[in-house]
């Protein structure tokens, strides 16, 4: 799941980004309102979570202009601003949550989680294909009821390939989902990352369940 | 409000029991004058009728004019009453009598047993009836046995019906009058009262909606318009007061959100799992600074609300302005991160009327203003004139400078051209110059241009 984080307070960007990291997902920062409009305009992102009030073009402007272009990207305001005058604007403008600060990092994470399942139409945390189930809240992933230990980047690449099962994924919008926009560890990385997948989930079991379409790429298939 | 404590029952009831006073007194008057008055007539009329009839009773010695008199024998002769003796008989009853008190001629309404005593009026009581009574010697002269006396009676009954008849005529009269009155004045004082109803609804709603926006309607000219009036500019100032209270607060909770999620972040961050010792210094660190900002924050509100709220509580008396300049820009400290070069032209001997606390707040936050948003080794200059009129303080940098749009706004509470470039500030450092310069009737002069510098002039007044 790849986020990007509009805040301009340095601290509170720092740390959320360093958060929102450990937590698997790969996070691009940004400290002002038009850095922020290029990041949209070029990359392709799952969440967007952004201040209102920011140097430059301001938040409820970005928001304007991503749905005049058909960006539908889920969207959390943070403000500081918690009129219900600002929240009713925020959200009729096409923000889909709004989290007033201060805040626990606890319920950001949540509402964050929240917003992918609503934008992949699930029903709760846990997401199954055949007899594998992986559970988003709890970052758990189990093949026949066994648990299965998963690092980080194999957790965030399986997680993106169980939301988007049986549709085939690109290697470039798998890079673009799974790796942030800093990461430049050579072209190869999601078919190595696969294989480790394959090795923890696929190399036990009859039926494989991580396919590899020829010159399209991956897909899972319940 | 209890409707029978009202001011306006309250006055109709008082003038009501007034005029109901007043009506009783008048009509009691009224009567008793009446009454006096018809009793003379009574008299009057008693004593000319028995006068006129003295004159129509006399002696003669035959029975001469038969047609229009009456004989009774009386001695040698004959008593002759004319007959328009009895002329008046309907109210006034007369008859002639012997000496010895026979009866000759007339009748009285009652008996009267009482002896005769010349042109005497008295009154009699027989039942309920009073009677007026009036003697009369006749003046008859000759060979007579005695005198004769003519007694007239008048009774009251005709002066009682009268008077039952005015009585009821004036009750007639004045009670519609007296309750017409009474309506009239109710009506008039409630118009009268209008307003203060008026008012009295309108703080009662204020009270309930806490609607502060809300204004009487003023149209008279008199003691309640000028009432509407004066509780119109005392909802103005209310509401003033309430509104800057409002925003303030409201600033205040949106400028303290931002560095209370910072610490509360970084303090889930390092709660959150062992983490590393830098990582734990790193964090503190942060947290360090988010509350070291917030106090200066809280320190400069709670000073600006002061001043902005309660500017009388800062003196004003005769300063040195020209002490107070040079004590800032050479006795006070200054975050210089961009290494900038202070320099300064101090005019000595300028005097103001004003507040040396404020003064200094005023010239060291233009100061910090200068260094915040200097030029990496840039200058500062600060200059105090004495122009004759005015007494000009000018803190000039060669910094970022400032769009044009924005000239105006910095001014304001917690406006900050460029926010992220500006982390230090507690965004009402300007806003207090402009304050101090107001309180101390000062103007202030901006000049300024991006990327050349900015020119804050203030013109005080001369002492």
């Amino acid at each position: 799941m790849r986020l990007l984080l509009v805040e301009d307070e340095r601290d509170l960007n720092r740390i959320l980004t360093r958060r929102l990291r450990e937590e698997g997902y790969s996070v691009d920062s940004c400290l002002d309102g038009d850095d922020a409009w290029d990041h949209i305009s070029l990359s392709e992102y799952d969440v967007i979570i952004m201040d209102i009030m920011l140097p430059g073009t301001d938040g409820l402007e970005i928001l304007k202009r991503m749905r005049a272009k058909k960006n539908s990207t889920p969207l959390l305001f943070l403000t500081a601003r918690d009129s219900i005058g600002d929240r009713v604007l925020g959200l009729d403008l096409g923000a889909n949550d709004y989290l007033v600060k201060p805040f626990s990092t606890e319920e950001l994470l949540a509402r964050i989680r929240a917003l992918i399942r609503v934008f992949y139409h699930l029903e709760s945390s846990v997401i199954r294909a055949d007899d594998l189930e992986l559970d988003t809240a709890t970052r758990t992933v189990k093949r026949a009821g066994n648990v299965i230990e998963l690092s980080q980047k194999e957790y965030a690449l399986l997680e993106y390939l169980m939301l988007n099962r049986n549709i085939i994924l690109s290697r470039e919008k798998i890079e673009e989902h799974v790796w942030d926009i800093d990461y430049e560890g050579g072209t190869n990385v999601v078919d190595v990352y696969i294989s480790y997948l394959r090795k923890k989930i696929d190399s036990a079991h009859e039926r494989k369940l991580i396919n590899t379409i020829r010159g399209r790429g991956y897909c899972i298939r319940a | 409000m209890k409707k029978g404590k009202s001011i306006v029952m309250k006055q109709s009831l008082f003038t009501s029991l007034v005029l109901a006073v007043i009506v009783a007194l008048t009509y009691i008057i009224m009567i008793a004058v009446s009454r006096e008055v018809l009793r003379n007539n009574a008299r009057d009329f008693l004593i000319s009728t028995v006068e006129q009839n003295v004159n129509l009773v006399r002696l003669t010695d035959s029975e001469e004019d038969k047609n229009d008199h009456v004989y009774f024998p009386y001695g040698e002769g004959f008593v002759e009453v004319d007959t328009d003796f009895l002329k008046n008989v309907s109210t006034v009853y007369a008859a002639v009598y012997t000496d010895m008190g026979e009866l000759i001629y007339g009748e009285t309404p009652v008996y009267i047993d009482r002896a005769f005593s010349d042109t005497y009026t008295y009154d009699i009581s027989y039942g309920r009836t009073d009677y007026r009574i009036y003697d009369r010697k006749l003046n008859i002269t000759g060979d007579i046995p005695g005198s004769l006396w003519i007694r007239g009676v008048v009774s009251d009954n005709e002066s009682r019906t009268e008077m039952d008849r005015i009585t009821r005529i004036s009750l007639l009269i004045i009670m519609p009058l007296a309750i017409l009155s009474v309506i009239a004045g109710y009506m008039l004082q409630r118009k009268l009262l209008k307003p203060l109803k008026d008012m009295e609804e309108t703080a009662g709603e204020i009270a309930g909606t806490s609607d502060l926006s809300r204004r009487l309607s003023v149209q008279r000219e008199d003691e309640t318009g000028s009432l509407s009036r004066s509780f119109n500019t005392m909802l103005d100032r209310l509401e003033e007061s309430f509104e800057n209270e409002k925003r303030f607060t409201s600033d205040v909770s949106h400028e303290l959100r931002t560095p209370v999620s910072v610490i509360m972040a970084e303090s889930e961050y390092m709660l959150e799992k062992k983490r590393s010792e830098e990582d734990m210094r790193e964090g503190f660190e942060v947290v360090d600074r988010q509350i070291r900002k917030m106090d200066s924050l809280i320190n400069d509100m709670l000073y600006f609300s002061r001043m902005d709220q309660s500017p009388e509580n800062y003196e004003m008396q005769r300063t040195d302005l020209s002490a107070i300049v040079r004590d800032t820009v050479f006795g006070t400290s200054f975050e210089n991160v961009k290494d900038i070069k202070l320099s300064s032209d101090i005019g000595e001997g300028v005097y103001i009327s004003g507040n040396g606390f404020l003064l200094e707040r005023l010239v060291r936050n233009l100061l910090d203003n200068a260094y915040r948003y200097g030029r990496q080794g840039g200058n500062i200059y600060v200059s105090l004139k004495d122009t004759g009129e005015k007494a000009v303080l000018s803190v000039k940098d060669d910094g970022i400078g400032i769009k044009k749009e924005d000239q105006e706004k910095i001014f304001l509470r917690f406006f900050r051209a460029d926010k992220a470039r500006n982390e230090k500030g507690t965004g009402l450092g300007l806003a207090m110059v402009k304050r101090i310069a107001e309180i101390h009737d000062a103007e202030i002069e901006l000049e300024s241009e991006p990327g050349v510098g900015s020119d804050f002039k203030v013109f005080f007044r001369n002492l």
